[in-house]
């Protein structure tokens, strides 16, 4: 026993010895390297299976689309398409590819690509399928650089969506392709090698990817245009939730950048530090309280009124230090936004004169109410505090339940399990009012986090896809204007408490870009473009 | 007629606990444990009535006082809602202690049930049941039980102790299992069973009485984690619901806080430390008595 | 010997026994909780026909007997555990990926615990009753009463932000070509590096020493009992009476027999770390199995809980018997049971 002694003995001063001397000598790279933090990794880095915030900002920066937001107002412009054209019934689109794009392995861009990556996208499923499965029929190669879209419905904001359609590799991924798989004959359709690697054209590749853990992004080489030099050659993206360790991480000059959805607290200790700045950038989502619209006592509109009239959107909003003011249903700065109708604001007498005149007026304590925030989503947790106070003031009871992300999801799949009110921010998918409506409100759409209103109302259903199928985009226009108008007015599915903004902080001594010059890009992601960003 | 007469001026069982009072008492650690149990308990009692803020442990936001430093008014500071932390934190005293309790309602009983079975009808066909059942349920981290269970149902305050206890009850089966083991060779339980004498009768009058204080120290320490443990669920959303206050949930919650408002994770931790540090100090006194009598 | 052989024969029959029933419990389990695993991890914008596609893939659509079936075969020919939800890849990748930096990090907690546990509980020993051995008492209390993961964000604060001494969380980059056994600080050594080996510990030390402290404490307390017991033995007084040096004494013939109960205790201890260490995995950013582990259940992730309690099991059932063989092998009198 004791010789065993004497060897752990040494086997711990041996530790302690190397320990030593490790930490003397460190030897540090050439790369610019930039390093961040997000709330999450993307699960893949497949562009057919993300589609979440996390996701695209990886995805701008490896995968490209046929069209890119112009970079003031966010609407479609050429990119790898130069031009296109529609047909009178808006059921056929014609591209024309430029001819010098190459994908990081150096293959050229055809109009092959094009079709296999639409394809592959509605065939697994995922990601943003659920946009195109309804609306593409197929896609026919015309030639090498000409490509058709047919469309089984004419579809107005088609050229938006298409940002949401990111073209991959086909020779690599078939070349990657097990044929053992759940997609038939295309076996697996490469999602096994699209899990840790990318088949882009973008100016990055991915080099690693931990799930969860981190993505490190490297300058691609084959890139066809000029990548600037002062962009970062190496991004390293990882995970880091809490706050604390963010406030060290920055604190310790570990990261140059972290994520925009700090707390107004972390904010202001992070903003302690030398060199250490915050920018602001608009997204088209806003924060929303979605109360069910199935469930008593909340199926009663009157009921839904007094809710709109019990919060207190000022408090709210000074809580998450400032944002943009709600009008309606839509943020603001979304195409098609109106605020042609009057809102709600808060007044607690209101709220009560609206209780009294409910069905349930009397029997009120005998419906308690539901009221579910995601856990560690920000400060969501002291608007669900604030509202539940206030309902409570105007005579309801309340019951507040922090769910994890992932039962907060399973619980919005059948109307018995989804809670009376949720508070989660909601944003659009494309740059137009139709995104965020449907996706919030139509009865298609329903089961998903982002619709805990079970709306299911035929006259709304009618309305929305009058709209969308509209090629006249001020026709279009006005046909959102009413769905706002009717939303608000007659149905109050939900509150509307502002308009949501990132807010990342970085180091000014490291980097500078679009968000420092005041230049926010009105597709949040595009401001996580790298190759935009100049290192120092 | 006689028997009466001598129980009535000699009683072993009231002599013996005497005996064992005294040896606790002698260990001032010991004492200092049970006292701070004591006063814990007092405080969880009259928690409403001792809180300066009482309603604080409620649905209560006061954004005009938020992030207060420790103060005369308030003595633990205020939180991210402005609530005063000390209200808290004894009413938060309350849902700790309770749901240590109600763990151990629920396993210690079926725990100690099924010890007593298996080790009765040992080298039977119940005693490989029960004991690979054993088994079976200690081969995974009770934290880990836990989490599956509670994320399984719904995430309530009762769920995790369900969650908990159903991880935690092998461990009395075991405990006990061992224990009947040791006595059932004891002279006084084998003359009980070869006079023919009920079994129950011998379960609740042989051998549980002279079990007990194992038990008793288990559960003592066992207090002590089974808070440790809820408030680790806490850190991943599992648990008591806001804004009821638990100690543990006040840690989680408020350590995205740190460094700067430290006030708010440091003093429900030391509460923590305090109760569990109490637990620990009376099993260690009661387990100090029982090895001197097992001498 | 031979006796040791068939008793670890035995209990290993026994284990696969209780672990076949365990993972058929589970799966059955899963199956009648509410929530769709596949819709879980699809999530909701996808069609019902895309979430088919993948149930069948996952033999979810199949009968509970035909699935554990299928999913028992593949474990016995291909050592695959399904196909996990969370990381839309085998399981088995998964556990090689994330099970050897967990054991990496309950080695070097094993080793502190040992290390620290024996020498703490040693020097209280042998200094009973002086202010000492009140010290390292009080100390150990403390440990066993704070909850590590009190330890874990204290330590973050002191030693990485306000001192930075050690980094914050996170682990260490290390070349994929490197990558051997998927223990870093093992590949690192294999590889000769060195300095990546000293860059590694230093990203350890914290997660490892948060981990340990209870089960240092704890072990300090058993092993200071222990070792009293034993000063309290005839054969030690009599041998101090008859001259015997005190350090001699305890050195050469305690330390033996205070192991016994030492060791038990290590064996437990050291057994729990594993499923224990999630928090502190979650608070430096340790991206190991208990981590992992946290990340299936909260996701109902089914080939995921189904492996990872198959592997707690393993874990427990192998320190038991590691347990079972040591003791036997420190004191001969305690006879192996077959």
């Amino acid at each position: 026993m004791k010789k065993d002694l004497q060897v752990l003995a040494s086997i711990f001063l041996v530790l302690v010895l190397v320990l030593v001397v490790g930490g003397v000598s460190a030897a540090e790279s050439n790369p610019t390297v930039l390093r961040t933090t997000a709330t999450a990794t993307p699960e893949t880095v497949d562009p057919a299976r993300g589609s979440g915030e996390n996701d695209n900002m990886i995805f701008v920066n490896v995968y490209e689309s046929l069209v890119t937001p112009n970079q003031d107002n966010g609407f479609p412009e050429p990119f790898i398409a130069t031009e296109w054209t529609v047909s009178d019934d808006g059921r056929s689109w014609v591209f024309k590819l430029r001819e010098d794009v190459v994908f990081s392995d150096g293959n050229p861009l055809t109009a092959a690509d094009v079709k296999y990556s639409m394809e592959r996208m509605i065939e697994i499923g995922e990601g943003y399928a659920f946009i195109f499965k309804d609306i593409v029929n197929k896609v026919k190669v015309i030639d090498n650089y000409k490509v058709e879209f047919v469309l089984k419905i004419p579809f107005g904001p088609f050229l938006s969506t298409l940002d949401c359609f990111k073209i991959v590799n086909k020779k690599l991924l078939e070349a990657n392709t097990l044929s053992e798989g759940r997609f038939g004959a295309n076996g697996d359709y490469g999602t096994g090698y699209l899990l840790t690697n990318s088949a882009g054209s973008g100016p990055y590749v991915v080099t690693e990817f931990k799930i969860r853990q981190s993505v490190q992004l490297e300058k691609n080489a084959n890139y066809w245009r000029e990548i600037p030099a002062q962009a970062p050659d190496q991004v390293l993206i990882t995970q880091v939730r809490e706050p604390s360790t963010t406030k060290m991480l920055i604190a310790n000059g570990d990261v140059d950048m972290v994520h925009g959805h700090q707390t107004k607290e972390t904010l202001q200790a992070l903003l302690k530090n030398e060199g250490i700045i915050h920018g602001n950038a608009s997204e088209f989502g806003l924060n929303y309280f979605m109360i069910n619209t199935k469930k008593p006592p909340t199926d009663d509109v009157h009921i839904r009124k007094a809710i709109s009239y019990a919060t207190n959107y000022e408090l709210m909003n000074e809580i998450f230090g400032g944002m943009p003011k709600a009008q309606g249903p839509v943020p603001p700065t979304l195409w098609g936004a109106s605020s042609n109708f009057d809102n709600y604001y808060y007044n607690p007498e209101k709220a009560k004169a609206a209780i009294a005149q409910s069905k349930y007026a009397d029997t009120l304590k005998d419906y308690p109410l539901d009221l579910a925030y995601i856990q560690g989503n920000g400060d969501t947790d002291k608007l669900a505090m604030v509202l539940a106070h206030d309902l409570q003031a105007v005579g309801f009871s309340v019951k507040i339940n922090e769910v994890p992300w992932v039962l907060f999801c399973n619980n919005q799949k059948v109307i018995e399990t989804s809670p009376h009110i949720t508070n989660a921010f909601c944003t659009a998918n494309y740059l137009e009012a139709g995104s965020i409506l449907e996706f919030k409100y139509a009865s298609w759409t329903t089961g998903n986090w982002n619709q805990n209103e079970w709306l299911l109302d035929d006259k709304f259903d009618t309305m929305i896809l009058e709209a969308l199928g509209t090629i006249d985009a001020d026709a279009r226009k006005q046909k959102y204007e009413d769905i706002q108008k009717y939303l608000v007015n007659e149905v109050v599915p939900s509150v509307y408490t502002f308009v949501s903004v990132l807010k990342p902080v970085w180091n000014s001594d490291v980097f500078s870009w679009r968000i420092g010059q005041g230049k926010p890009h009105p597709i949040v992601e595009y401001n996580y473009y790298y190759a935009d960003f100049a290192m120092k | 007629m006689k028997k009466s007469r001598v129980e009535k001026s000699f009683n072993p069982r009231l002599e013996a606990l005497k005996k064992s009072w005294y040896k606790f008492s002698r260990n001032p650690l010991s004492l200092l444990g049970l006292s701070v149990i004591m006063v814990i308990f007092f405080l969880a009692i009259f928690a409403t009535v001792l809180a300066p803020y009482p309603e604080d442990s409620g649905l209560s936001v006061n954004f005009t006082r938020t992030f207060q430093s420790p103060s005369r008014q308030h003595l633990a500071g205020t939180d991210e809602y402005g609530r005063d932390i000390f209200s808290r934190m004894l009413v938060g005293l309350r849902y700790s202690l309770a749901i240590g309790l109600l763990v151990l309602i629920l396993a210690v009983p079926f725990g100690i049930l099924l010890g007593l079975l298996a080790g009765y009808y040992k080298e039977t066909w119940l005693e490989t049941i029960v004991m690979r059942f054993t088994e079976l349920f200690m081969s995974i981290p009770p934290l880990i039980l836990a989490m599956v269970i509670c994320t399984m149902f719904t995430n309530s305050y009762f769920f995790s102790s369900v969650g908990i206890a159903v991880a935690w009850w092998p461990w009395y089966t075991r405990l006990t299992y061992n224990l009947v083991i040791s006595v059932s060779n004891e002279l006084y339980v084998l003359y009980a069973k070869l006079s023919g004498i009920n079994v129950l009768k011998i379960i609740f009058k042989e051998i549980l009485p002279n079990i007990y204080p194992s038990i008793l120290t288990k559960m003592s320490l066992d207090m002590g984690s089974i808070i440790i443990i809820a408030s680790s669920m806490n850190f991943v959303g599992l648990g008591i619901q806001p804004p009821t206050p638990s100690l543990g949930a006040m840690v989680s919650n408020s350590i995205s806080y740190l460094p700067e408002y430290w006030w708010l994770t440091v003093f429900p931790a030391l509460l923590v430390i305090l109760i569990v540090l109490g637990f620990n100090l009376l099993g260690d006194g009661l387990n100090d008595i029982m090895s001197v009598e097992g001498k | 010997m031979r006796l040791a052989y068939l008793l670890v024969l035995k209990r290993l029959i026994h284990i696969l026994v209780v672990l076949l029933v365990l993972s058929f419990v589970i799966f059955a389990f899963i199956r009648l909780i509410p929530g769709d695993p596949v819709r879980i991890s699809l999530g909701p914008m996808v069609s019902e026909e895309t979430v088919q596609k993948m149930r069948s893939e996952l033999y979810f659509d199949r009968p509970l007997v035909i699935q554990y079936a299928h999913w028992l075969k593949g474990i016995v020919t291909k050592g695959d555990f399904g196909l996990s939800l969370y990381t839309h890849r085998p399981v088995s990748a998964d556990i090689a990926e994330y099970l050897p930096k967990s054991l990496e990090l309950a080695l070097y907690s094993g080793i502190m615990i040992l290390v620290m546990g024996v020498l703490l509980g040693t020097i209280s020993a042998i200094f009973k009753n002086t202010w000492l051995d009140n010290l390292v008492r009080f100390i150990s209390y403390l440990g066993v009463v704070t909850p590590p993961y009190a330890f874990g964000v204290f330590f973050m604060l002191l030693f990485g932000y306000i001192l930075k001494w050690f980094p914050i969380g996170g682990m260490p980059k290390i070349d994929p070509a490197m990558t051997r056994t998927g223990m870093l600080g093992l590949d690192a050594l294999l590889a000769g590096d060195f300095a990546l080996y000293g860059q590694i510990l230093k990203y350890m030390f914290l997660p490892a020493l948060s981990l340990s402290l209870n089960s240092i404490a704890y072990q300090a307390r058993i092993h200071r009992s222990s070792m009293i017991e034993n000063i309290n033995a005839d054969y030690i007084q009599f041998a101090e009476v008859a001259g015997v040096k005190r350090i001699r004494l305890i050195m050469k013939h305690m330390m033996k027999p205070s192991f016994i109960p030492t060791f038990t205790i290590y064996g437990l201890q050291v057994g729990a770390l594993l499923g224990n260490a999630f928090i502190i995995e979650v608070i430096f950013r340790y991206a190991g199995f208990s981590q992992y582990s946290l990340n299936v259940i909260m996701n109902k992730d089914p080939y995921g809980i189904v492996a990872i309690t198959f592997i707690f099991g393993i874990v427990f059932a192998i320190v038991n018997m590691l347990i079972d063989l040591g003791v036997s092998k420190l004191d001969p009198r305690i006879s192996l049971e077959v």
